[in-house]
Order: structure tokens, then C-alpha cells, then sequence
């Protein structure tokens, strides 16, 4: 014989049969005292699934860091993460935060953005180090594009920046999205020494093995890698449009 | 073509952020968390697994194994059998009496105060997403005594937090 609580937690959990699962939702529509402990039990069930989420956003260990790393790059070939020797600290960080982006950079036969790729073709094309070819289309949306005004890559590509901020080591840094034929893309790209320098480029898209389960955790941890970064990047807010213009203006030299 | 070295690799990168989750859950210490997902990595990696095992139950199931090795080890483990008495959450003290960190430390001291195996099987369901099958299957218990556990942990977390009236 089951207790009430027992029975609650089994609702909770969608385990009660079809007839118990009536029978005690009828019992619960009329009695406000049980009404309220089933809330009392979902809320308790609830705080203990997020207090376990709470790891999410603690830095991992070197050990285990280190050990996804390899599984990453063990498998890294055709990977859709993709981290531009970013600097020291900010390459540790993302190292410790591995798992958030862990299942994101091992996805075989991902190939998309393919012009924007480490060694794609110049006219978008950025290095290996991640610095962005001065006067390729993806330089010039860098350099002279508003916040949400979409422009044409060339080669099917549309690109639109999304937002642009400060970062914490004084410059400045941009987000930005492309999309070709069922694909996307996001990097961050910041401002070093006159050239744009891609610090992190997620793809998400066609082309996975993995299936549609898979591809929406890829995509989800793939953004969740780029929200990692953009952690460690920006110091405040994003800009508004005001000062994004001045910037662009000045050829994104401060006042 | 993904060879099946890419693909055990893949499987596990894609439930390691879950099993990270898991094992904090069961440990409430994130440099142990992290040692057993360490653990269960390795250990997944040098042993055969299952052809149609689904990759993140599996690695639950191995973890889970790890953290009661390593219970048994440190002879700490409350057994899983028999009545457990009720433990008392350990009371706050009066620099966090405000706000929303009343509730955290609350809720967090309601959960470290669970008995292991309370904690457990809410890990295994609230957590890990497991059926009381699953979790019956797993912990080697009649499906009753998953049902009882379940609900006195969450009762006793209700009651502790002081979500229940």
C-alpha cells in the first residue's frame, strides 16, 4: 500500500498508471492540502536537479580537463569548435570549462563555413592563428557593420554581426553570425593591432553523423562554448548603438 | 567514417557534462565529482561496453559503482538496507540569514544531510533521468523501496527547506 507521498512522488515522476494517475489528480483538485504538497515535493525535486547543475558552472579539474582534452582531440578531425590560440588566461579558462563545450568539438564530417575555416579561401579566409585577412568581405563586416544589419559574404554566405563590446583587456571585440544553406555559424572576433582575430568559431549544421538528437546537443553546447568565452571576454555590457557607430567611424580606435 | 575508437570517444564527451552533474550530485564536492567522472571515463575506456548500451546510462551505472567502491573504502556508507534514521540538517549560521542564500544553504544542507542511499536513488531519477525500473535494476532493490526512498528524500528535503507548509 503505497503512502501519499509516496504516490505524489510517483505522479512526479509520470509512474502511477493511468487509473491512479486520475483517481489522484481528482483527489488533488479538491484538496487544497494536497495540492499544495505535491507543490512542496516538485519544488524539493526541482532544487535538488539544479543544485546538481550547479557543476556547470564550476571550473573543472586539470585532471579531467586534460582528459577530455585528448578524447577532443582525439577525435578532432572536422570538429565544429574551433579555438584560435587564444590568449594565456583565456585559454586556461576554456580549458577548465571544457564540459560545456566537451560533446561540441568532435563531431565527425561537419563541414561548414568551409570559406571561413582555418585556411579557407582568402576572400573570407582566416589564418591559422585565427587573424582575419585585412580586406576579405569577413574583415570589411568586421570593420564597417552596424549591430543586426546582414550582409552578403559572397559564396552564399550572409553574415550579421550581432553585437559589439568592450573587453576586459581594453579593446574591442565583436560577435558575429554567418549562415549558408543550412548552416551556421558563430565566432567571437576581437581587435588586435589594426586586424580582427577570431578567438572562438562554433558550426553547427549539416553534414553530422550523429542524427538529430545529437545534432541539437551539438548546437547547444557549441553556443555554450562561445557563452563561455564571451564570459571571459567582455567586461560589461554590450555597446549600444551610439558608440558602436563612433567606433566603426574611427576605425574602431577609441576616442 | 567515424571509426568505433571516434564514436566510444564521442559518446562519452557528449554524456561526460551529464555524468559531471551526476557524480556532484552524489559527491556535493566538485573536486571529487570531477575525480570520479576522471575515474569513470577511464573506466569505460578500458573495459568492453555494451553494443546497445545507451552511453550515458552506462556511464551512471559506472559511476555509481565507483562512488560506492569508494564509500566502501572510506567505510562511510550508510547501508542501504534497513531503517535509516532521519538526520537533521545542520543549522545555518547567521552570516548567510538573508535572502536567497538562506535558501541555498538551507536546500544545501537538507541535501548533504539525505542518507546515501535517499540521495542516491533521487541522483538516479531526478538527475540521471532513470525509470524506477532503471533504477530498481541498478541499485539491486525492489521497485517498492525505490518508490519509498524517492519519496522520503524529497519529503525530507520539503521539510527541511520549508517548502512544506
Amino acid at each position: 500500500m503505497m503512502t501519499m507521498d509516496e504516490k505524489l512522488s510517483a505522479y512526479l515522476d509520470g509512474e502511477l498508471s493511468g487509473d491512479e494517475r486520475v483517481a489522484l489528480e481528482a483527489l488533488l483538485a479538491g484538496d487544497e492540502e494536497l495540492a499544495a504538497r505535491l507543490e512542496a515535493l516538485a519544488l524539493a525535486n526541482s532544487e535538488f536537479a539544479q543544485h546538481a547543475s550547479r557543476i556547470d558552472d564550476m571550473p573543472m579539474s586539470e585532471g579531467l580537463a586534460r582528459r577530455i582534452a585528448s578524447l577532443e582531440a582525439a577525435g578532432s578531425a572536422g570538429g565544429n569548435v574551433t579555438v584560435f590560440r587564444p590568449r594565456q588566461a583565456l585559454d586556461r579558462f576554456v580549458l577548465e570549462h571544457r564540459a560545456l563545450a566537451a560533446c561540441a568539438a568532435v563531431l565527425a564530417g561537419v563541414v561548414v563555413w568551409q570559406s571561413v575555416q582555418p585556411g579557407g579561401a582568402p576572400g573570407n579566409g582566416i589564418d591559422a592563428g585565427g587573424e582575419i585577412y585585412a580586406g576579405s568581405n569577413l574583415d570589411r563586416m568586421l570593420n564597417t557593420s552596424p549591430s543586426d544589419t546582414v550582409v552578403d559574404l559572397g559564396e552564399g554566405l550572409e553574415g550579421r554581426v550581432r553585437f559589439s563590446f568592450a573587453s576586459a583587456e581594453g579593446g574591442y571585440c565583436r560577435v558575429a553570425d554567418m549562415a549558408e544553406a543550412g548552416a551556421t555559424s558563430r565566432m567571437v572576433a576581437c581587435r588586435e593591432d589594426n586586424t580582427w582575430r577570431v578567438m572562438i568559431a562554433a558550426h553547427t549544421g549539416a553534414g553530422n553523423t550523429g542524427g538529430e538528437d545529437l545534432y541539437r546537443t551539438a548546437s547547444a553546447q557549441a553556443a555554450q562554448s562561445v557563452e563561455t568565452v564571451l564570459d571571459a571576454l567582455i567586461l560589461q555590457a554590450p555597446m549600444g548603438a551610439e558608440e558602436e557607430a563612433g567606433l566603426i567611424a574611427r576605425n574602431w580606435k577609441p576616442d | 567514417m567515424a571509426s568505433k575508437r571516434d564514436t566510444l570517444n564521442l559518446a562519452i564527451l557528449e554524456a561526460a557534462p551529464h555524468v559531471r552533474r551526476f557524480a556532484f550530485s552524489l559527491c556535493r564536492n566538485a573536486a571529487e565529482a570531477d575525480d570520479l567522472v576522471q575515474s569513470t571515463i577511464e573506466r569505460v575506456l578500458s573495459r568492453q561496453v555494451p553494443e546497445e548500451a545507451d552511453m550515458k546510462r552506462w556511464m551512471f551505472q559506472v559511476c555509481r559503482n565507483l562512488w560506492i567502491d569508494g564509500l566502501r573504502a572510506r567505510t562511510v556508507r550508510t547501508s542501504a538496507s534497513g531503517e535509516i534514521e532521519r538526520q537533521v540538517a545542520e543549522p545555518i549560521s547567521a552570516e548567510v540569514e538573508a535572502g536567497d542564500r538562506i535558501m541555498l544553504a538551507r536546500t544545501e544542507a537538507a541535501i548533504n544531510a539525505l542518507p546515501d542511499a535517499y540521495r542516491e536513488v533521487l541522483t538516479l531519477v531526478a538527475v540521471g533521468g532513470s525509470s524506477y525500473k532503471e533504477a530498481s535494476d541498478l541499485l539491486d532493490v525492489p521497485m517498492g523501496t525505490v518508490m519509498s526512498r524517492l519519496a522520503r528524500a524529497r519529503a525530507m528535503l520539503a521539510d527541511a527547506t520549508g517548502y512544506a507548509a
